[in-house]
């Protein structure tokens, strides 16, 4: 994959780069708004990282000067910035997911991965499968090797988030904003305890475990290979 | 005290003007009553003069000029100070007799300088009948004695009125400039960081004392807050040095694996685990700092929902830990017009504080109320409580309970739900849940 990393802070850029690099994509970087926009309009690529804040142009403006360009490549702004309001700021300007500084490598990979997928996820399906587990968005049931699993409210959006994302990483930071629309670090073991709990019921009881834990990153549920 | 600072004080000036008002006055009124009286008693001795002139000419009718002659004789005083004085001339102007000798220019009222009589200045009445000219004299030396008594008397009194009015003023501005003097001089002290200093307030309780006490309060809240900055500044290095050398201590021992060919990965997690913590630390901070600065959109926000969604997040960590978490059933109607992230990260916080301070077995329960004394959100425990000293301090920045326990919460929590309570207008009270600790956090109605 081809990515744009707009970020004026050389080590920051160094690491980013040479990890997306480490993952196998391509990292052309810049460190100037308005070079990322020009970059982003008469290049192709396939994901930009756009730093929030950078000389020449902020990463908000050149993300709704794409926007307004109709060009829709996926956009990840990074930001020291982390209220709320600033986040939401973020994405209504049309970015495509928001991350705070600092963060975790294994984050933004994840999310880069997310991104990439994101764009090309036409199809609407009411029914998400991994192996012979079985989610209804409709009538909100869940299935396993043709038994009924009963979920509740919470279980259910987390099984859901981590099947929409079935063969990647999603991590605690991503549950945490998605299951529990919490933009704070709980200092309890919320998203462990839920987790365990979804495994009691949907792994447990059969031969296969299907949900994973990633080292210090997050989880992810994948068929048998 | 520098004079020329005290001399342009206003209490100064004031009575530098007020001196220079009533010596006007003074002068004004001592001038009309001093030509009042002057004219009062000069009538007077004029209606004494013909008083004498009219028994003097009833002698001279009755009698004759003879007898005149010798009653003017009698009336002669031989020695001391002539109050009275006569004088009898024929037509021609020659002196018959009394001891007024020198016959006045013209008839009626004349001012003699005192050679007529004995030295002293006189009044004198002129008048010419047929037979003779007779001249009587009274002595005014009394009447100038007393205008000079009333002069000095009338300067007396200005002189004191307005030396006392002076002194007045300057010692009420040389005690102003004293006290503002030292409202200098302790600002100063305050600004070179001497915040413990205080303005001495006078028994006086004037404009100045009460500006003193206005300026005393506030340097106890400016130095209260310096405390709190200080003591939250220190707590801040001391929290973040934690997990700061911690993070360095696994990096070296990651460096240490790694050159003896080990496997530095448990070290280096635990490094990146004590940067997350350091991370969420300064999250917390930031928030806080910023709560202030967000504004609450005034949509109103269905609690009953919310309430349910933190039971339901929350029940299944208290049940790992051996407690037990229950909402109280919320009336689906209660609503709240405030930022709901905000309520939910409020109550986040409370309901994590039971459940990391509270031993297994605790009982949590949490609910909102509504009513005529305004909505209000409640966390309750059956935990080991906070003591009551320690129930306003627990709002501070990093203030923990137990300072030797590093464990648990980062002693953000209640200060972070204070910050959120205070931007919503809520009001954060502690009490005693017999036994445990009950939280209530009450909106205005």
């Amino acid at each position: 994959m081809k990515i744009l990393l707009a970020e004026d802070d050389a080590k920051t850029a160094d690491f980013i780069a040479s990890g997306l690099g480490e993952m196998g994509h391509s990292v052309d970087h810049v460190s100037d708004g308005r070079d990322a926009l020009t970059y982003c309009l008469y290049n192709t690529c396939d994901l930009a990282i756009l730093d929030r804040m950078m000389p020449g142009m902020d990463g908000l403006s050149v993300v709704k000067a794409l926007r307004a360009a109709r060009k829709d490549l996926p956009v990840l702004i990074l930001s020291a910035m982390a209220d709320v309001t600033q986040r939401v700021e973020g994405l209504a300007a049309g970015a495509d997911d928001y991350l705070v500084k600092p963060f975790h490598f294994s984050e933004l990979a994840a999310r880069v991965v997310t991104l990439s997928r994101r764009r090309g996820e036409v199809v609407q399906t009411s029914v998400l499968t991994v192996a012979d587990l079985t989610l209804d968005l409709l009538s909100r049931s869940a299935r396993r090797g043709g038994q009924a699993i009963d979920l509740q409210a919470k279980e259910f959006a987390l099984l859901e988030v981590l099947m929409r994302h079935a063969g990647r990483v999603v991590t605690r930071t991503m549950l945490l904003e998605q299951v529990w629309n919490f933009n704070f670090e709980p200092n309890t073991t919320v998203v462990e305890t839920h987790v365990s709990r979804l495994r009691a019921k949907v792994d447990k009881p059969f031969a296969t475990a299907l949900i994973q834990t990633v080292r210090s990153t997050g989880y992810m549920i994948n068929g048998p290979r | 005290m520098d004079r020329g600072s005290v001399t342009s004080g206003a209490a100064f000036t004031t009575a530098l003007r007020g001196t220079g008002v009533l010596l006007g006055i003074l002068l004004v009124t001592g001038f009309l009553s001093f030509t009042y009286i002057q004219h009062h008693m000069m009538d007077d001795l004029k209606d004494r003069i013909s008083e004498d002139f009219t028994v003097l000419d009833e002698i001279n009718r009755d009698s004759g000029q003879a007898a005149l002659i010798d009653t003017l004789a009698a009336l002669r005083q031989p020695f001391g100070r002539a109050l009275r004085s006569f004088g009898l001339f024929d037509r021609a102007g020659q002196h018959l007799a009394g001891d007024i000798t020198a016959l006045p220019a013209q008839s009626g009222w004349t001012q003699s300088a005192g050679a007529a009589a004995q030295g002293s200045p006189h009044l004198l009445l002129r008048r010419d009948t047929r037979a003779h000219i007779l001249v009587i004299g009274r002595n005014i030396e009394d009447i100038a004695e007393k205008e000079r008594q009333l002069i000095l008397t009338l300067v007396a009194a200005g002189g004191i009125l307005a030396l006392s009015f002076l002194l007045i003023g300057y010692r009420s501005s040389a005690s102003s400039l004293r006290k503002l003097d030292g409202i200098a001089k302790v600002l100063a002290q305050v600004s070179q960081g001497d915040s413990a200093v205080r303005l001495h307030i006078s028994p006086q309780n004037d404009q100045i004392d009460r500006v003193a006490v206005a300026i005393n309060r506030n340097l106890d809240q400016l130095s209260n807050m310096i405390a709190t900055t200080k003591a939250s500044a220190a707590a801040i290095a001391h929290d973040l040095r934690t997990p700061l050398s911690r993070a360095f201590l696994a990096i070296d021992q990651a460096q240490m694996q790694a050159e003896r060919g080990a496997d530095p990965r448990d070290a280096l997690d635990v490094a990146s685990g004590e940067l997350t913590r350091l991370r969420s630390i300064f999250d917390v901070i930031l928030r806080i700092s910023r709560i202030s600065q967000e504004s609450n959109p005034a949509a109103a926000q269905p609690l009953a929902p919310l309430l349910a969604d933190l039971a339901e997040t929350f029940a299944p960590v208290a049940e790992e830990n051996g407690q037990s978490l229950t909402l109280h059933p919320v009336d689906p109607a209660l609503a709240i017009a405030a930022d709901g992230a905000m309520i939910s990260q409020m109550l986040a916080n409370l309901l994590q504080n039971a459940l990391n301070h509270c031993p297994s077995g605790t009982q949590i329960a949490f609910g909102a109320q509504g009513g005529a004394g305004g909505l209000h959100l409640w966390v309750a425990d059956t935990g080991p409580g906070i003591p009551l000293a320690e129930r306003d301090k627990v709002f501070a920045l990093f203030y923990r309970l137990d300072p030797s326990r590093t464990g648990g919460g980062n002693g953000l929590g209640l200060a972070l739900v204070k910050a959120i309570a205070d931007q919503l207008g809520a009001r954060v009270t502690l009490s005693d849940a017999q036994p445990g600790l009950r939280v209530d956090i009450a909106f205005a109605p």
